[in-house]
């Protein structure tokens, strides 16, 4: 039986980065995920590491921190991040643009923690300059911006990086179990994807299962309660605007409309959820509700072409008599040795932007219960890839270089940093490995080799979920099968099988409003897979 | 503005238009074919189907189970006794060979492995697995090995010179021991325009019998077919009118005229009677904007088993299974046994005009495996009446 | 506490921004797009807004493909295809300009056009990228 300093379960973000804390400190780390990496909650956020604006107003200690920590994941991953300019706009005639500008100017005192820009004041008629496309009349805006990050890549990169300092990353394996000595929790029982049973040995357990952390603290014993809430994004085919607007829901609530990569997304809804985690569905009137909020500054909305729904559930900290919305964002740990059961740590609630201060938080922790002394590196250490920035005019003169296009190059670059570097050698090596299998991303033969060999890709949804294979706007009509045969050839899959899982997915993630050409894609899509 | 009158416009460029304009023809019409652009057709897989049923080939009793099993399926009210009369008008036009028979299924294999019974496949691709048997096949499912970054299309044009053909041949022989083999089955890109030539040059370098798999992906089947329809059309004497038809006139119940419009001008259509062969969602015979289910040119109410669908939400027509027969992809025009479109109190709605192919209500094209029967009985059958 | 210091601090922030504002150049879209040039956030201009959405419709069925007569072989890494134009290069507006090097090839030729069953105006999109790729940012 192997032994480990810590256990994680959980492979969303904080598993990932917290294994990747505890491995730069030195501490024998094992982390458990019972599907793929970032393959709930994380995966399905909007994907912004934003400065915390909103606390201005009453806490501007967590704006510097959020700021501050924004600043970091620039530092350890530049390539993953990309800007995303947002126009507050101010409806109401009557409103004071004095105190508001005063106020993006405070968030601007920040800004410079997180390299943003200083905020621009713009009048009614700049709006409509830099978008035509909104229906908007009222006294201007106050432009900001925050940043986008792919919590893919970076839940895998922060896995890879803890494999690198000597973590074990244990994918496709669920905890069935806790195993207990004298009341103290000291490893778990794991069922591997083939059904065989295995336990292992830790001194301190961490349960980050986000929505999942009440059941596994139930095999513990413990009561744990959580107030999940569901969110619903909408995915567009293209960057509808390079700009990214706030508008307001028919029950006041915030939602936006963001440039994100190579699409846009709406997002998001916040209900209330009391189902379980592992079947979700998106209804059509939580698309309804989300399409008519922007339809109120985006009136062509509804002719732009949807690709895609995703949900997730925020495991949100539990409080009685609030709506969800108002619901505090912050994270908890929970040290369950108060309750008797000592060995355990849960961590829930909390952000994509602060995950790596969270992770910090709870390996402190760790750290103190274990006698460690190391202290946190992870805002030091850059992830793998970060080694070396490379800019545009760079990789275009290397795409044509090496004979391909530079837009996938540029994709690729924003995927792997430096590391596209090593992936196009592989293709110098072997030009056939230039072949664009997803047109669309688009995603080349190599990158899919590359993240089969070293990324943990066992599936055509874990090659989406690393390289974006299958989620541009054919959804994998024209990629999924040749894709399905690379995997079949390096690691002996049934192609067949793989298909009609993928297809089911992206049917599901599509049916909630499948309209206009995308009912066309579906069509020729029938016409070729079926 | 030219105006041009016909006894037959026909609105649609794929198969089952093209079968109503050879039809139309042949029995001494003036007919005029509007083509907006490719459409499915054009991207087929080189087989056709009429009908299917598990374990057993027949294609008559297959047509009967799906009669029974669907009461809302073309086949009530197409005669498909005329089937053969259609096929050999068909081939009697089109410039390429089509083999099989439209009594009795054959097994296709395609370029992902999968196996398909169709009736006829283009003679390029026909090798029936009931009866040859798949020990001494080589079998290429792709090229990639050979280092050909290319999308098929474009491979197939590229081998549509026979010293391209002759490279790759040589290839193929030094690769296997193609002697140990009785008969290659290769990708569907041996040539586009030529590739009846091309498979025959192919075979003379590698020295054995070649055939082509079944497309899906990008396929070239589909291309090749859609220009031979186009040529055989033409080669009947029917007129090619490129652009959308994008409104009509009508004279109480009777379309009177079609406007046409393209990039270079804007004409006027007259005819004597109209056939709507405009396909479903790929070729933009049918459209579902953000509120409307609409069938583009004549708005013609649509319908999923007799019940109108056009302010329908779609999630509504969506099964959760993905191969499961999709009620969204089964819906389209309501039509009487003439095949003039109805509204929902079953009265027709123009005098004059007809549907046919996949427009029509009760069938899932890629589904039910009757897409070739559908299109080419209800094209015959539209302009015979 | 922390809400008073907050409160205080936006005070203060207030009456220095009374005082400095008139030497502020924060202002105005131009003043937006500079700030973000080194980010490629171009904005669409009514014009094309007008002709955005049909670039959508694409779904790369690949019948543009045999059209093309410059998508041949060597080519293929270079100019790629139409359809890899419309579905795929054209949907990150920052990173547009990136396809300069390929954009030459194409002949305006409308053959692409002819055959493309869900309307996407081909030469259109391919004008609009050139055209953004040949914004001074």
């Amino acid at each position: 039986m192997d032994a480990y300093d810590v256990i994680i379960i959980g492979g969303g973000v904080n598993g990932a980065g917290t294994a990747r804390d505890c491995a730069l400190r030195g501490l024998k780390t094992l982390l458990i995920e019972k599907k793929d990496l970032s393959g709930g909650t994380t995966g399905a956020s909007s994907g912004m590491i934003h400065g915390g604006l909103r606390y201005l107003l009453h806490d501007v200690k967590t704006t510097e921190t959020s700021s501050r920590d924004s600043g970091y994941i620039q530092k350890i991953a530049p390539f993953l991040l990309f800007r995303i300019p947002f126009l507050f706009l101010v409806k109401e005639k009557g409103a004071n643009m004095e105190l508001l500008e005063t106020f993006f100017e405070v968030y601007d005192r920040y800004g410079k923690l997180k390299n943003s820009k200083p905020h621009v004041r713009l009048s009614h008629k700049d709006v409509l300059e830099l978008e035509s496309g909104l229906h908007f009349d009222g006294k201007g805006a106050i432009s900001f911006d925050e940043w986008g990050i792919d919590p893919y890549r970076l839940c895998v990169l922060n896995a890879k990086d803890a494999e690198l300092h000597g973590a074990k990353i244990l994918l496709h394996s669920e905890v069935t179990d806790f195993l207990f000595q004298n009341k103290r929790i000291t490893g778990v029982q794991v069922r591997t994807a083939d059904g065989k049973k295995n336990q292992y040995l830790g001194k301190i357990i961490l349960n980050l299962a986000g929505p999942w952390i009440p059941e596994l603290c139930q095999k513990a014993g413990i009561a744990l309660k959580l107030r999940p809430a569901k969110g619903v994004h909408i995915v567009f085919d293209r960057r509808i605007s390079n700009i990214a607007f706030v508008t307001e829901t028919i029950d006041g609530r915030s939602v936006f409309l963001l440039p994100y990569e190579n699409t846009s997304i709406i997002g998001t809804t916040d209900d209330d959820f009391y189902g379980n985690p592992d079947d979700l569905d998106v209804t059509q009137d939580e698309v309804e509700y989300l399409m008519q909020a922007i339809e109120q500054i985006f009136p062509s909305i509804r002719n732009h072409r949807v690709i895609s729904t995703y949900v997730g559930i925020r495991p949100t900290l539990y409080e009685w008599g609030k709506t969800e919305d108002s619901l505090s964002r912050e994270h908890k740990i929970f040290d369950h040795e108060t309750e008797g059961v000592p060995g355990l740590i849960s961590m829930a609630g909390g952000k994509l932007a602060s995950y790596r201060l969270m992770c910090e938080e709870l390996t402190d922790l760790v750290c103190k219960k274990l006698n460690v002394k190391k202290s946190c590196e992870t805002h030091i250490n850059v992830l793998p890839g970060a080694q070396k920035e490379l800019s545009f005019e760079e990789l275009f003169t290397k795409a044509q270089e090496a004979k391909i296009s530079a837009y996938a190059l540029s994709r690729l670059y924003f995927r792997h940093g430096y590391e596209c570097l090593m992936i196009l050698e592989k293709m110098k090596k072997n030009p056939s490995l230039k072949r664009t299998i997803c047109t669309s991303e688009p995603v080349l033969e190599a990158e899919i080799r590359h993240v089969i060999e070293n990324e943990w890709a066992t599936s055509l949804d874990d090659l989406g979920r690393r390289t974006r294979l299958g989620w541009g706007g054919c959804q994998g009509s024209e990629c999924a099968w040749p894709a399905a045969l690379i995997l079949q050839e390096m690691l002996g899959i049934d192609p067949q099988k793989q298909m009609d899982i993928f297809l089911q997915k992206r049917w599901k993630s599509i049916s909630p409003y499948l309209y206009g050409h995308s009912l066309s894609q579906e069509e020729l899509k029938r016409q070729w897979l079926l | 503005m030219a105006i041009m009158n016909y006894d037959v416009v026909i609105i649609g460029g794929g198969l089952s238009s093209s079968m109503a304009a050879l039809r139309a023809a042949s029995l001494g019409k003036k007919v005029a074919l509007i083509q907006k652009a490719w459409g499915s057709t054009a991207l087929g897989s080189g087989a056709f189907e009429i009908a299917s049923e598990e374990g057993s080939y027949d294609i008559i009793s297959a047509i009967d189970r799906i009669k029974k099993e669907n009461p809302f399926h073309p086949y009530h009210y197409l005669n498909t006794e005329n089937i053969s009369q259609a096929v050999e008008l068909l081939k009697k036009w089109l410039p390429i060979r089509m083999q099989g028979s439209y009594t009795e299924n054959h097994l296709f294999l395609n370029d992902q492995g999968k196996n398909k019974k169709a009736a006829f496949a283009l003679e390029t691709q026909f090798v029936d697995f009931k009866v040859v048997s798949r020990k001494k096949i080589l079998e290429i499912q792709s090229l990639n090995f050979l280092n050909i970054n290319m999308l098929p299309q474009t491979l197939a044009k590229k081998l549509d010179n026979p010293e391209e053909v002759r490279k790759l041949g040589q290839e193929i022989k030094s690769k296997f021991q193609t002697s140990r083999y009785e008969l290659i089955l290769m990708p569907p890109i041996l040539g586009l325009d030529f590739f009846t030539d091309m498979k025959r040059e192919f075979e003379s370098h590698v020295g054995i019998p070649t055939y082509e798999l079944l497309g899906s992906i990008n396929s070239v089947p589909g291309i090749r077919f859609q220009k031979a329809l186009e040529s055989a059309v033409r080669k009947a004497g029917v007129t090619y009118i490129s652009g959308k038809a994008v409104s009509f006139m009508q004279e109480k119940k009777k379309v009177s005229s079609i406007n046409v419009t393209s990039n270079e001008k804007n004409e006027v259509i007259e005819g004597n009677s109209f056939i709507l062969a405009t396909g479903k969602f790929i070729s933009g015979g049918l459209f579902r904007d953000a509120s409307f289910f609409k069938e583009t040119l004549f708005h013609l109410p649509l319908f999923y088993q007799n019940q109108k669908i056009n302010t329908e939400s779609v999630k509504k027509l969506l099964r959760e299974n993905y191969k499961d027969s999709q009620p969204v992809f089964q819906s389209g025009v309501k039509v009487n046994k003439d095949l003039v479109p109805l509204d929902e109190y079953n009265e027709p709605l123009f005098e004059n005009l007809r549907a046919c192919g996949t427009l029509l209500q009760g069938f899932d094209p890629y589904q039910d495996g009757t897409r070739f029967g559908v299109q080419i009985l209800s094209g015959y059958k539209a302009a015979d009446v | 506490m922390k809400w008073i210091y907050a409160k205080l601090n936006l005070a203060f922030a207030l009456f220095m921004h009374l005082v400095w504002k008139r030497w502020t150049n924060y202002r105005g879209a131009n003043v937006f797009l500079s700030l973000y040039k080194e980010d490629r956030i171009l904005h669409l201009t009514s014009k094309s807004r007008q002709t955005f959405i049909p670039h959508q419709n694409c779904i790369n069925c690949g019948l543009c493909v045999v059209q093309c007569e410059v998508t041949s072989e060597s080519f293929y890494q270079t100019f790629m295809t139409p359809a890899h134009m419309i579905f795929s290069y054209s949907r990150s507006l920052p990173e547009l300009f990136l396809n300069k090097d390929f954009l030459k090839y194409c002949t305006s030729c409308r053959g692409c056009e002819k055959v493309c069953p869900t309307e996407v105006p081909l030469t259109h999109v391919i004008e609009f990228v050139r055209e953004m790729t040949e914004k001074k940012i």
